[in-house]
């Protein structure tokens, strides 16, 4: 049986696109909950946690995705758990890279809202507070609209760094072809094999996927 | 209507109000008066639950605020909060409308959403009170593209929409420019004159002059004279109530 070059192609651009999606919405809903709660409240141990989830930006991503192995791996601290349970481990499966991305996409996201929040003038959400608004309303109809600018900035972010994500998710994912190689793993290994047409092919449609991306994100700033 | 008694108010150390006390009876008017960091502004800010006090007690048409000494209020002090607030109305020196609305949408916004007017019922109400203030050709502008004075016109409106009991007006037009003084104060003088309990935190004496029942007058953090505007204006008791209008009205 051959396989196409575009199969071969297809495979890991699928694989990629749909982990970065699925990770990037999630990180947009706990990213913007996270940024505002650093943004607009106290509470215990605000600092600290504030400099774990920053850890993954300036950490190797394979210590990332060692310390993912250590908590989600079969054996993991909460691995076991999931697997004795369900007789099924999150490691070396699709779910895995979307971990990985994930959690290295996160910082990124929670930094970036957490500006984007403090940006918002608060006396507008005292405003809505005195017209009798709840906290939760408050938010949704007055500071996020008013902090959308940033927060998609964050999230195009969160999507192109999720793409882009190779340590982490080798580490807790692996590299299977079709189920767990992304385009920068299966460009890893194309080039370890010497398939350098292959290799070309990959590197060609992620450069300009994050280009585009990128560019996305440069205009959506500049819109008035 | 509204009550203050005893009320201390810390800034961290800075003991703001030693035991104040103000009685503000239904449909009265109240300009409260003083130099800058009296304390006007944290007054009416303690009165709708924006600053949390530490002794003493606010009630607001029998709904009791009160003092604060642990950090975060409980859940019974927040819906104490909520309820004032729904009782009395507050419109700031900056206008605070919401920028990304049109301002019909400021206005019925919250009616629609807090008091469950529908929303046919409350467009109706905003544009006759629009017009009212020759505002309805504005209806669906953004407040970036109104004038300061519109703007501040708007912010009442928007506060009247919900129905209060009261209103809480803090230097209202102390950021417009001085020809938007007089469209912004007439407002106020109409919502006045039928009859709404106001407190008024100003600079504009002949204001409080022409429309206030009672001017209070504030020095750091101390209510120093309390008299009908003719008796402070004509014949002020308190000698620094005597040098503060001296400066003011020059
Ligand atoms: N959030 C705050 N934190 C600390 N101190 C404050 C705060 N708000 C007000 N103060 C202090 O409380 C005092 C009273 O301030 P307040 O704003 O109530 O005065 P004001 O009479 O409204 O003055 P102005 O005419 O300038 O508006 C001032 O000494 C001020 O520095
Ligand atoms: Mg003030």
């Amino acid at each position: 049986m051959t396989t196409t070059i575009l199969e071969t192609v297809w495979q890991p651009l699928r694989l990629s696109i749909q982990v970065s999606l699925i990770s990037t919405i999630l990180v947009a809903l706990t990213g913007t909950v996270l940024g505002y709660m650093l943004s607009r409240k106290d509470f215990f141990a605000k600092d600290v946690i504030d400099a774990i989830i920053t850890l993954p930006m300036v950490l190797p991503p394979t210590v990332t995705g060692y310390y993912l192995i250590l908590i989600l791996g079969r054996h993991g601290l909460l691995g076991k758990i999931i697997y004795n349970w369900t007789g099924w481990a999150v490691a070396f499966t699709w779910q895995a890279a979307a971990v990985a991305s994930f959690v290295v996409s996160f910082p990124l996201m929670a930094k970036t809202a957490r500006a984007a929040v403090d940006s918002v003038n608060s006396e507008l959400e005292k405003a809505s507070l005195l017209l009798g608004k709840g906290e939760i309303e408050t938010v949704l109809k007055v500071t996020l609209p008013l902090a959308w600018r940033g927060l998609l900035a964050g999230i195009v972010l969160s999507f192109a760094r999720g793409i882009g994500e190779f340590g982490a998710t080798l580490m807790l994912a692996g590299n299977i072809p079709g189920k767990t190689a992304t385009m920068p793993i299966a460009i890893y290994s194309a080039t370890q094999s010497g398939e350098y047409s292959l290799a070309n092919y990959l590197v060609i449609i992620l450069t300009i996927l994050s280009l585009s991306v990128i560019y996305a994100t440069i205009r959506l700033s500049k819109r008035d | 209507m509204i009550k203050v008694r005893n009320l201390h108010k810390y800034y961290g150390d800075h003991h703001l109000f030693k035991g104040i006390s103000l009685d503000v009876k239904k449909g009265e008017v109240v300009v409260l008066i003083g130099p800058s960091g009296s304390g006007k502004s944290s007054l009416l800010r303690c009165i709708n639950g924006l600053e949390t006090f530490q002794g003493g007690e606010i009630e607001v048409d029998g709904i009791a605020l009160h003092s604060i000494s642990r950090p975060k209020p409980s859940s019974s002090d927040m819906e104490a909060i909520r309820q004032v607030r729904l009782k009395v109305g507050m419109v700031f020196q900056q206008f605070n409308l919401f920028p990304h609305m049109t301002v019909i949408e400021n206005i019925i916004e919250a009616p629609v959403k807090v008091l469950g007017v529908s929303r046919d019922k409350a467009m109706e109400d905003a544009i006759s009170f629009l017009s009212r203030i020759n505002m309805a050709n504005k209806a669906d502008a953004h407040p970036e593209n109104l004038s300061g004075g519109q703007q501040q016109r708007v912010a009442i409106a928007r506060a009247l929409a919900m129905k209060p009991e009261a209103m809480l007006f803090d230097e209202p037009t102390a950021s417009l420019d001085p020809e938007m003084v007089g469209e912004v104060l007439s407002v106020i003088k109409d919502m006045v004159n039928e009859g709404m309990t106001t407190i008024i935190s100003t600079h504009e004496m002949g204001f409080a002059r022409e429309a206030a029942d009672r001017v209070v007058v504030f020095a750091d953090g101390d209510i120093i004279e309390t008299s009908a505007p003719e008796d402070i204006f004509t014949s002020p008791k308190n000698d620094r109530t005597k040098s503060f209008l001296s400066r003011i009205l020059r």
